[in-house]
């Protein structure tokens, strides 16, 4: 159960590290493309298991 | 969307996965292992904590254990640090073992990084350094990793909202994150999270090796009550009281009249999941451990730079000290380097074996080698690591 949770989570991230790769690439101006690349890092490197 | 907007957004992205590589950079080095001396002539071998839970095998939890196997009957002590991994005097004390100890008779394991994952991040948000450095008198420097309290969430996630472990303590709320925490999960569980399963692995290497005396090592805060404190399971409070007369009867007769600061108490009964209670009650072995004064443990300390660890030279406690409002971890303008917390480590675990066999002749685990605390304090790291090939 735990190891299940834990790829869980990953994939999670890995989701949301998508969705925002792809806001980033349709933002409609430059502060929305940077909200989302500073979402985009972290969830990258968790994703990564990195950080 | 025109091809302006594509063509920013695209430069927005690539400046995003250049920060990532970057960043990631840094923190993936970190998870890489460390080197440490394995000339000592006296060494066995060293074992996997896997050979004690196979469930560990491959992951961030596997740690190394350092054997000195005299193979003469006696005695068996197992000696720790890196429970937690920013306590670093400890991890020191356990490194100086494994360059220095020579076994006679009994057995003597040694685990310099207990929660390995605990050394592959630092403090999120504090700006901590990552490593020491010790320059040797070959010209060589010698790196030792500074690291956090709790396991790396990268190996252990996500943290649950109730966790009843073992030991019968509960972990929820604010507490939750000691689910990381080795000492807080002991005897810990076969399959469990990564630092219960750690725990588990450590359990079993006391049981299956035999092991009559295990020495936690760790750091306190000023503000703690028992900093220079020997904790005591019930059944090793004997061992605990003559290990500390002996020390200061040493210290006498090396001409310091004070003695050492140590004192002695007994593990709290609800000391639930920490290494002196759980080991000592789930175990034989007689379940100690020890405190030293580091100021970056503290709430109160400063900026935790590589000279502040090495140094323990805190001016905020300095300051707190002469307001008058420490009581027991008092702080001078000399600090407390981490060659004297160091060698409070080694006299205390040096001191326990030796009583080991005073009290217990059929237990006798004579070692021999270890510097001195007059040679800690007075050569330093810088005198007394060994160059790595």
């Amino acid at each position: 159960m735990i190891n299940v949770l834990f790829i869980l989570y990953r994939v999670i991230a890995g989701l949301l590290a998508l969705v925002a790769l792809v806001n980033i690439l349709r933002a409609k101006s430059l502060e929305k493309a940077l909200n989302h690349a500073i979402l985009f890092v972290p969830l990258l490197l968790r994703t990564l298991l990195i950080k | 969307m025109n091809t302006k907007h594509i063509l920013r957004n695209v430069v927005v992205l690539l400046a995003a996965l250049a920060l990532a590589f970057l960043a990631g950079q840094e923190f993936y080095d970190l998870q890489q292992p460390d080197e440490f001396y394995t000339a000592n002539p006296a060494l066995t071998r060293i074992a996997k904590l896997s050979e004690y839970n196979p469930n560990l095998k491959g992951t961030a939890g596997d740690t190394d254990i350092y054997v000195f196997d005299s193979g003469v009957p006696g005695g068996v002590a197992l000696i720790y640090g890196g429970t937690h991994a920013n306590e670093t005097a400890a991890v020191m004390s356990a490194i100086t073992y494994i360059e220095n100890v020579s076994v006679s008779q009994g057995k003597l394991f040694v685990i310099p990084q207990a929660n390995l994952s605990a050394f592959s991040a630092t403090l999120p948000l504090r700006a901590q350094a990552s490593h020491m450095n010790f320059t040797l008198t070959d010209g060589s420097t010698r790196q030792v990793r500074i690291g956090t309290r709790l396991a790396n969430p990268v190996h252990q996630w996500p943290d649950p909202n109730y966790r009843l472990n073992t030991s019968g303590r509960m972990l929820q709320h604010g507490e939750i994150a000691e689910i990381r925490n080795l000492n807080r999960n002991h005897p810990g569980l076969e399959e469990g999270y990564l630092v219960e399963m750690v725990c588990y692995g450590i359990r079993k290497l006391v049981e299956t090796e035999n092991v009559d005396l295990l020495f936690d090592g760790h750091e306190a805060s000023p503000e703690f009550r028992a900093v220079n404190f020997l904790i005591a399971h019930e059944r090793a409070m004997d061992l605990g009281s003559a290990a500390i007369l002996n020390a200061n009867l040493d210290a006498m007769m090396e001409g310091n009249m004070d003695g050492y600061p140590f004192k002695l108490d007994r593990s709290g009964a609800t000391s639930w999941g920490l290494s002196h209670r759980a080991l000592g009650d789930n175990t034989n072995a007689m379940a100690t451990l020890f405190e030293s004064l580091n100021p970056v443990m503290g709430f109160c300390h400063d900026k935790v730079t590589e000279e502040l660890v090495k140094d323990g030279i805190s001016p905020n406690y300095v300051k707190i000290t002469e307001l008058g409002l420490l009581s027991s971890g008092e702080l001078t303008e000399a600090g407390s380097p981490i060659e004297l917390r160091a060698a409070y480590h080694m006299e205390m675990s040096r001191h326990l074996i030796g009583a080991l066999g005073e009290l217990y002749p059929e237990k006798t685990l004579t070692i021999s080698g270890l510097p001195t605390f007059n040679d800690l304090v007075t050569n330093g790291f810088e005198g007394i690591l060994k160059p790595l090939k």
